[in-house]
């Protein structure tokens, strides 16, 4: 509802159009969408979802920890290469760190998974992309 | 013919070959790690193929696509953990065979057997797809925007347990795909103010922010559940296909080769139906039908040659009409827009040289597979050993470098980030992302044919009843679809 009556709006431009307008196409689909979530939601009233299905605090944590990982290695690499004064320098010192944390998250781990995923898993990314592919890395 | 012979010598270049078994490695090894399946290995690989030629990018997509397929029975037969659903069919038999220690033998009757499927399925769409472009052209945008809603509805029918999940992934997958610049007003919609979204969404970071990154996620939280799966299988010294024994194969291959290539050909019916279907055919005719899922090699051979005999037909509608049967084919949509080329009728007189180089691209895709397969069992056999501590890491890592090459900056990797919520939701939620993805593809094509439709009918709906074909087809498309739900609805009853 929130689309129909206020992005859509507000994200697009109907004036100069001589055919259809370009709002058509996506409050049609908006339409659509609000008639399949309704029909969804008269299902999940008349058979409620089994438990263990679908999207509980647990996966949601889960989620948003992973997310956070991944976003703060992309924030740390785009800085570290103007904190260091060194350009396409956030790969090298961002990835190892970010790769003990997926593998933490993950769950436990030997500790030589660690250090291969800290050393040798960059190593072969910054080799493959820099000097096979010859595509410059953050 | 000097066209084709020019395209045949350029699929046999050095660059393209090596492409080609670079495409097939990756998606041998992709396919094999458990939890990794073809589509991934495709989305994976879509930014490693910026820097190359159409060609060369195109070849080492399909080379992915054939060695994604083989490797997915790699992890079936050793594991008995299927990457894919069409897998679980591999895994009745050959997982029983590997562990009665032959599981280099059902290894080599999964190769070859989809090496022979792939293969037929190939010749089928040389010979079709040139002639089925001809009737296709002669398609205008009402009938085109006809066959699109058919396909579509039945691409939402076919996947998921729910239609009402199926069109609403479509529906969004084909509202975003709205982002960009209007093509008739040149007004930007949904940018929020940002010029990069003036091209529209970058596909290689949806699909790999929807695809791969929730699965990777979902593998993350599973370890830290669940212990993994080893191999236990060894082998007891005679392990070997004989020629006899793979020449007893031979009607359950091409049987499997027929029933996939049918329905490759068809969009929305995917590998897993072919499998299945293939599967109780081979047991239907069987002289021994009972020792099928004790680990026969005819089990085996079934599965395999049908499921791989799907991804090629699969590019039957994708060449003639533009329409992506499944996701496999969507990503390859992506990767033909990617390098300026668009799939349709207009292909072959457009991208000729192209199409044809892309035939023999394939052909030699699967002596590829054959090769690298035959070749690298034992080490194949080691990969499903790879920690999944080492493996999961690593692959979301390369997810993060691979769109920050192919898109330039950090801006199309926090768009990947943003679509990785929204994929977990929906794998959660058992939203298909077939659909949406397929909505993602279709959306634009779907709406230029509708708004062309629309002026060419003088906004009169009564005149489409002058367009014969293309009013069967709107008729058709809620009765198919109709039909399709009840019977799915009778099968999980029964």
């Amino acid at each position: 509802m929130a689309l129909l009556w206020w992005i859509i709006p507000a994200q697009v431009n109907d004036r100069g159009s001589f055919g259809l307008p370009p709002s058509l196409a996506p409050r049609a689909l908006a339409w659509v969408m609000v008639l399949c979530g309704t029909v969804l939601a008269l299902q999940n009233t008349r058979t409620p979802a089994q438990p263990g299905t679908g999207l509980n605090l647990k996966d949601i944590v889960f989620l948003a920890a992973c997310v956070t990982a991944v976003g703060v290695m992309l924030m740390a690499m785009q800085a570290v290469s103007g904190w260091i004064g060194r350009p396409y320098a956030g790969f090298l010192c961002v990835a190892p760190l970010a790769l003990i944390a997926f593998t933490a998250l993950h769950g436990r781990a030997p500790i030589w998974v660690y250090a291969f995923n800290a050393v040798a898993v960059p190593a072969l990314v910054y080799v493959t992309f820099w000097w096979g592919l010859r595509l410059p890395l953050p | 013919m000097d066209l084709i012979l020019t395209a045949i010598w350029n699929a046999l270049s050095l660059w393209t070959l090596l492409s080609v078994a670079g495409g097939v490695l990756i998606g041998i090894v992709i396919g094999a790690i458990p939890g990794l399946n073809a589509p991934m290995a495709i989305a994976v690989a879509i930014p490693l193929t910026f820097a190359m030629s159409p060609l060369s990018a195109i070849g080492m997509l399909v080379g992915v696509m054939k060695g994604g397929g083989f490797g997915g029975a790699v992890g079936a037969i050793l594991l008995n953990t299927p990457g894919e659903p069409h897998s679980a069919a591999t895994t009745l038999d050959g997982h029983p065979l590997a562990k009665s220690g032959k599981p280099r033998k059902a290894l080599q009757t999964a190769l070859y057997s989809s090496v022979v499927g792939d293969s037929c399925s190939d010749l089928v769409l040389i010979l079709l797809a040139p002639v089925l472009a001809i009737y296709a052209l002669k398609a205008g945008p009402v009938e085109l925007a006809a066959i699109l809603i058919l396909s579509l509805t039945l691409v939402a029918s076919l996947s998921g347990r729910s239609l009402a999940k199926g069109i609403f992934a479509a529906a969004l997958g084909a509202l975003l795909a709205t982002v960009g610049l209007d093509l008739e007003t040149g007004n930007p919609r949904f940018a929020f103010g940002y010029i990069e979204l003036y091209d529209g969404l970058p596909l290689a970071a949806v699909a790999i922010g929807v695809l791969a990154v929730p699965e990777i996620i979902l593998r993350l939280q599973d370890g830290r559940q669940a212990k993994t799966a080893r191999p236990d299988a060894t082998s007891d010294g005679e392990d070997r296909l004989a020629l006899s024994e793979f020449k007893r194969l031979g009607k359950p291959i091409f049987r499997g080769a027929g029933i996939g290539t049918a329905i490759g050909a068809l969009p929305g019916l995917g590998t897993t139906l072919a499998a299945f279907l293939s599967y109780a055919a081979t047991q239907r005719f069987s002289k021994q039908p009972e020792k099928l899922g004790t680990g026969a090699l005819e089990g085996i051979a079934a599965t395999e040659s049908a499921n791989s005999a799907v991804s090629g037909a699969n590019l039957i509608p994708l060449l003639t009409l533009g329409i992506p049967g499944n996701l496999t084919a969507a990503l390859l949509v992506g990767a033909f827009l990617i390098h300026g080329v668009t799939p349709g009728p207009m292909i072959f007189e457009r991208n000729a040289e192209l199409v044809y180089g892309l035939f023999a691209a394939m052909i030699m895709a699967n002596v590829m597979v054959l090769l690298i397969g035959s070749l690298g069992l034992r080490v194949f056999a080691l990969i499903v050993k790879v920690p999944p501590h080492v493996v999961y890491p690593s692959v979301l890592l390369l997810c993060v470098v691979g769109i920050y090459v192919s898109q330039g900056g950090f801006f199309a990797v926090w768009l990947m980030l943003i679509f990785a919520v929204l994929g977990f939701v929906m794998i959660k939620m058992e939203i298909s992302v077939v659909c949406f993805i397929i909505g993602l593809v279709l959306g634009p094509m779907i709406e230029l044919s509708i708004r062309q439709s629309v002026i060419l009918l003088g906004r009169n709906p009564v005149a489409i009843f002058d367009h014969v074909f293309a009013l069967c087809l709107v008729v058709a498309t809620p009765i198919v679809a109709w039909i399709l739900i009840r019977d799915r609805a009778r099968l999980s009853d029964g």
